[in-house]
């Protein structure tokens, strides 16, 4: 009763100063006249024996109900029907509210007027509704049934017939669907309608259809070949799977190809047919690699390709007739090699020009000792792209060693002939300091002659003579020169 | 009132009649709630100065928070505390649980837990108390603190130097973030 609402802000002096809402069973302590509901006063003492407002003792023996005109005044308070949330409008003065929900509220559950249900109805849904539990008789079967199960009953009732709009006569309901496939004058499609037979018509005349029909007189033949279709629709999914995998590992291939390709550089080409045949089985696809597989001569490289590694070794020049000449007979290539730098001819002519350099000199000192050995002159391998990569690195690595041994002999023939050299220049020094000695003393005599004749003569002294005797001491040791020119040229 | 309800209750069948003590409780936490939603009424309507509190979420009225201001002429004006109000279920006869969430320098409130002394809130709680006579209690208490009886000893030994008293007043003070209570 205290969760009643009011319609009107209630009067502050008929509140309870405890639950803060109007008096209901309003009591009045004796000792304090201090007036709160009963139920809240009542509580509140059990807490503490004392008056909630002035904190005087109080026991609950003290409270009497108010005065008789304060339970009026709160019981004449309109309030809202307690079922408001479930719909009732109702308002009235709080005392009559009892009977309102005893006897008129339409929003009061009360119990099933059917017999022998337990649960409750609301009021207003009493009169006049067929609720679950009411029993309802069936109109064909005459039974008493559940009115919420009245539907399912109607579908199985035994005594409930329909018109088969078909043969036109009185079906039971509940064999309906049994009927609906036995049906003589059903309309019905032939049996071989999905093989295309168009012809449509009564149940009954099916059999004298059968007899003429074209497509059930070949009803075999349309067996086997539905089979076969199924087989080949089966084989058929197969093969596109194999298919598509064998194009993604085809793609994988390719790629592959080309990283190799481009690591190889120049010497990527196509296998010779000996080679080709150590490829795997699965090369029977039609790759790339087939179309040059007719002509293995061919080079796989597009002639652009060729120019291109001739920038590599320019020194070489790129013939394949020459480099086959080259590789067959090594005694052969040597004179066919115009661009040799070392060869005998430009050493000799470097001769004849008589230079004074030190290189010069070492380079003809070699002569008469690398003449005699002309195989050792090996040179760098031309670089035949007609053999494999492992060919001409193998080529190469040769190549370098030999070059590496001639390089080591070289130097050690230079070494002797510098030391044989040294050896003849030191004789010849030594034979050019005896002769200028022998010289020193002709000319010593002389002049000890031309000093005696000048003494004797007198004690003057002639300049120019003496200037023109300088002049010509060196012209005197130019005519003595000849026998070391002579030498010098052995 | 049980017997009221029950008289207005209308006939009842055998097997519903064990919840009525269930719903008799549940007509009791109906009232708490009744009252709860009552007094935030009042506290809205009302203009008391520098108090006020809501629940702190819309689904449970039980859990409140409340903001003080300091009373001007004291030497917690301009100063706002905010406050926890806990009600027990059977509020209004048993006094709520109130604690300061700002950190309060204050001769009957704990410095680290919030916990007040004031005694109408403890043994001289009364069933006609509400949330607004509290926190008006509890602004009077912030500018006459009960010396007699601190929490905090050292706040009330220096209650009479007011300088002194207001710098550890601030030290401590924390300033509310300015977000919905």
């Amino acid at each position: 009763m205290n969760a009643l609402t009011y319609v009107d802000a209630p009067d502050q002096n008929l509140v309870c100063c405890i639950c803060r809402m109007p008096f209901v069973d309003p009591c009045t302590n004796q000792t304090c006249s201090h007036t709160f509901c009963r139920q809240c006063i009542i509580q509140s003492l059990a807490h503490s024996p004392q008056c909630p407002i002035d904190r005087s003792f109080l026991r609950i023996e003290d409270i009497h109900s108010a005065d008789p005109i304060i339970r009026s005044l709160v019981d004449e308070l309109v309030v809202k029907c307690s079922n408001e949330p479930a719909g009732c409008s109702y308002t009235c003065q709080r005392q009559l509210l009892e009977s309102h929900i005893k006897n008129d509220c339409l929003y009061v559950l009360v119990p099933c007027p059917a017999g022998g249900c337990a649960e409750e109805v609301l009021r207003k849904d009493q009169v006049g509704h067929l609720c679950s539990h009411t029993s309802v008789t069936c109109e064909d079967c005459e039974t008493s049934v559940r009115y919420n199960e009245l539907e399912m009953h109607r579908s199985t009732c035994l005594k409930r017939f329909y018109r088969c709009e078909d043969c036109e006569t009185e079906q039971a309901c509940s064999s309906r669907a049994a009927h609906a496939s036995c049906c003589h004058a059903a309309q019905v499609r032939c049996p071989q309608e999905h093989h295309g037979c168009p012809w449509e018509g009564r149940r009954k005349d099916v059999s004298s259809h059968t007899t003429t029909c074209s497509y059930e007189a070949i009803k075999g033949f349309f067996a086997i070949q539905d089979a076969q279709k199924a087989n080949l629709v089966n084989e058929n999914t197969l093969l596109k799977q194999k298919a598509e995998t064998l194009e993604s590992q085809l793609r994988v291939a390719q790629y592959e190809l080309r990283c190799v390709q481009s690591a190889l550089g120049p010497w990527s080409r196509i296998p010779t047919s000996r080679s080709m045949s150590v490829l795997p089985p699965s090369s029977q696809l039609p790759t790339p690699l087939q179309h040059n597989r007719t002509s293995p001569s061919l080079s796989y490289m597009p002639p652009g390709d060729q120019a291109s590694i001739t920038q590599y070794f320019p020194d070489i020049s790129f013939d394949d007739s020459q480099a086959r000449s080259i590789s067959s007979a090594e005694d052969q290539r040597v004179p066919e090699r115009p661009n040799f730098p070392h060869s005998t001819q430009s050493i000799s002519s470097r001769v004849s020009f008589g230079g004074a350099s030190i290189q010069n000199w070492q380079s003809t000192g070699s002569l008469p000792i690398g003449s005699g050995s002309r195989p050792s002159q090996n040179v760098v391998a031309p670089l035949n792209l007609n053999t494999t990569l492992e060919g001409s690195l193998e080529g190469l690595r040769e190549s370098i060693v030999t070059l590496s041994t001639s390089l080591d002999s070289l130097g050690r023939r230079s070494d002797i002939a510098l030391t044989n050299e040294t050896l003849r220049l030191n004789e010849e020094v030594t034979s050019l300091r005896v002769a200028l000695h022998g010289l020193r003393m002709q000319v010593h005599t002389i002049m000890m002659d031309r000093n005696a004749q000048v003494t004797g003569q007198g004690p003057g002294f002639d300049p120019l003579f003496i200037q023109g005797d300088i002049q010509w001491l060196p012209n005197r040791s130019h005519m003595q020169n000849p026998p070391h020119n002579s030498i010098t040229k052995l | 009132m049980e017997q009221v309800t029950s008289s207005l209750a209308p006939p009842r069948a055998p097997a519903s009649n064990k919840s009525g003590p269930a719903s008799s409780s549940q007509s009791g936490a109906g009232s708490v709630a009744k009252r709860l939603g009552n007094e935030l009424m009042t506290l809205m309507m009302s203009s008391s100065p520098g108090i006020s509190a809501f629940p702190k979420t819309d689904s449970n009225l039980f859990d409140w928070m409340g903001t003080i201001e300091g009373a001007s002429g004291t030497v917690y004006a301009g100063l706002a505390f905010r406050i926890s109000i806990h009600f027990p279920p059977n509020y209004p006869y048993v006094a709520p649980t109130i604690k300061f969430e700002t950190p309060c320098y204050h001769p009957n409130v704990d410095i680290n837990s919030g916990t007040i002394c004031l005694d109408i809130l403890q043994d001289k709680w009364s069933a006609v108390y509400s949330v607004q006579t509290i926190l008006i209690s509890l602004q009077s208490l912030l500018g006459e603190p009960n010396n007699a009886s601190p929490l905090n000893s050292d706040a009330a030994a220096i209650w009479n130097n007011p300088e002194s008293f207001k710098a550890q007043l601030m030290r401590h003070y924390r300033p509310l973030k300015d977000d919905s209570a």
